[in-house]
């Protein structure tokens, strides 16, 4: 760090104002010889504005002469005191006077260094040193802000961003729902009315008609295919820009299992549920529809799995677990369904994979479940139980154990 | 698609062309198919025509769909329902079930089968209620 502050400082350039030649030459020649600084001249005030505004961040210190004729020193001082582009730029002045009232004035203009004339070389090379110094630590600090700044604009502008893809998503939503819809129905029609118009007696269409009743089926395919690809895309848009509102609070694990049931609703219907619980009253600090979310995911596949494998022999059966198990909460939900077969096992909690057919699952029910339990700090795991079907657990830090009596 | 009347539904959406595509659907299979842009409205046709199922969007302006859910679950115990909302948000969700709706669904619709199953199912269960009613009352008569 130091090594390089130096190295950036040898490269200043100075801005000397001074309308003696003579102390020009001697300045220059002291400070290049000294430290290798490039010293620009101006031989009056006027010239010394000038320069200032044509090249106004050139200048890495400004040396300035008190006393000249027409504009000086202090002249100078006040035309630039106020103008932001020079409230960095160091300046020292060098005068034959010790007067304090001058220096006051000076430093109160803003002034930074005091050089007495005649300079002396060692003092002059060393003060000028310190406030390059202190100027390249000033730009360092203030580069690392504007960084930072942009930052914090880049995130402002993601979460703007999923906002504003959250509100497209909903806006493309309700047009997607009677496209697809009407594609639906017309797909569940066709086929019905060539039926009809075959049946009708001595039926014989046009060619053109005839080719477009042919072609109808294959367009509408396309078009609801077109459809639910969209429809997939605004999906993981609002999924993954989800305005969940980061809220967690301390819910009853019994509470969240209540609530999974409920929206399950009509899809446990014919399935055994049976729920197992621990005696005391297992508190976890959650955002309560993430992980409700999570539980009705775990419920519906497993319901699917059961509707798939329906056997008359077997009572659809779901087996729910909660409970505090070695300090933290874990939930089980277990189904004597067919189980998980070894590729599925592989690859479930990929992005967008789905056992399901087309239609029916987006493929991120698993992996949207793992990334809410990993986001409140617990596990999720799946495997086939050893006496059958499918369980899939998650584990979350516990807030609090009470007593059902308390 | 049978002759004979499935039943009479109920559908409320604000959006004129979601309700009408489901209208459609529902008159295509047989249905004798009500519509309504919002609860206030669904609620009037429900206190002149006898309604088996009612299938309602949840976010509507004016009186909107869990406030008519609560409506009929108090006033019309004897229509089934169903929910139907683009938002997915929970709290909305658990409201809905537990009013009683038959099951909620997501726009958009991937696959309105699953509508028309359940849609099918809160019919056939109200036929039933009704059968075993007028079972009970020809026994009253008997007796």
């Amino acid at each position: 760090m130091r090594r390089r502050l130096v190295e950036e400082v040898a490269q200043a350039e100075i801005l000397l104002v001074d309308d003696s030649p003579l102390d020009h030459a001697l300045i220059r020649g002291i400070l290049r010889r000294n430290a290798g600084w490039k010293v620009f001249y101006a031989g009056s005030g006027e010239e010394g504005l000038l320069r200032l505004h044509a090249e106004p961040d050139r200048w890495d210190l400004l040396l300035l002469d008190l006393v000249m004729p027409g504009m000086g020193g202090f002249d100078l001082l006040e035309r630039i005191a106020s103008d932001p582009r020079f409230a960095n730029l160091p300046v020292v002045i060098m005068t034959s006077s010790e007067s304090s009232a001058d220096r006051i004035r000076a430093l109160e203009l803003g002034a930074d260094e005091f050089l007495l004339k005649p300079i002396q070389a060692e003092v002059a090379r060393l003060r000028i040193q310190a406030l390059l110094e202190m100027r390249q630590v000033d730009k360092d600090l203030q580069g690392l802000a504007e960084n930072r700044a942009a930052q914090l604009a880049h995130t402002d502008r993601l979460v703007a961003l999923g906002t504003l893809a959250a509100g497209m998503a909903h806006e493309i939503n309700n047009p997607l729902t009677f496209l697809s819809g009407n594609l639906q129905n017309l797909e569940d029609l066709v086929p019905v009315l060539s039926a009809d118009l075959a049946n009708v007696p001595g039926w014989s269409p046009p060619r053109r008609l005839q080719t477009l009743l042919d072609s109808l089926p294959r367009m509408l395919v396309d078009m609801r295919g077109g459809v639910e690809r969209v429809a997939a895309i605004v999906g993981r848009l609002r999924t993954f820009a989800r305005s969940g509102n980061g809220r967690r609070q301390v819910v009853d694990a019994a509470m969240l299992v209540a609530d999974a049931r409920v929206i399950c609703g009509h899809r446990l219907r014919g399935i055994d549920v049976v729920e197992e619980e621990s005696g005391s009253i297992v508190e976890v600090k959650v955002e309560a529809s993430e992980i409700v979310q999570v539980l009705v995911n775990l419920l519906s596949n497993a319901a699917d799995a059961l509707a798939e494998w329906r056997t008359d022999s077997v009572q659809p059966c779901i087996a729910i677990h909660h409970g505090s198990e070695g300090g933290v909460l874990k939930i089980s939900v277990h189904d004597n369904g067919p189980g998980l077969p070894q590729n599925v096992l592989d690859r479930l909690g990929t992005l967008f994979f789905t056992t399901k057919p087309p239609g029916k699952g987006t493929g991120l029910g698993i992996s949207i479940s793992q990334a809410i339990v990993a986001a409140h700090g617990g596990k999720f795991e799946f495997s086939n139980h050893p006496s059958g079907g499918a369980e899939f657990r998650i584990s979350l830090p516990i807030h609090r154990i009470r007593d059902r009596s308390s | 698609m049978t002759e004979s009347v499935q039943g009479r539904i109920l559908v409320v959406d604000d959006e004129r062309p979601i309700r009408e595509m489901l209208a459609r659907r529902y008159a295509f299979r047989g249905w004798e198919v009500f519509d309504a842009a919002d609860g206030a409205a669904a609620l009037a046709i429900l206190e002149a025509e006898p309604i088996d199922v009612l299938l309602t969007d949840i976010v509507m302006p004016g009186m909107g769909g869990i406030e008519l859910m609560r409506e009929i679950r108090d006033n019309h115990p004897e229509v089934g329902f169903a929910a139907m909302t683009g938002y997915v948000e929970l709290a909305k969700l658990l409201q809905a079930m537990r009013l009683g709706a038959e099951d909620c669904f997501y726009k958009p619709f991937q696959n309105l089968a699953e509508i028309d199953a359940v849609v099918d199912s809160i019919a056939a269960r109200r036929r039933n209620w009704e059968r075993k009613l007028a079972q009970l009352r020809n026994l009253a008569e008997e007796s």
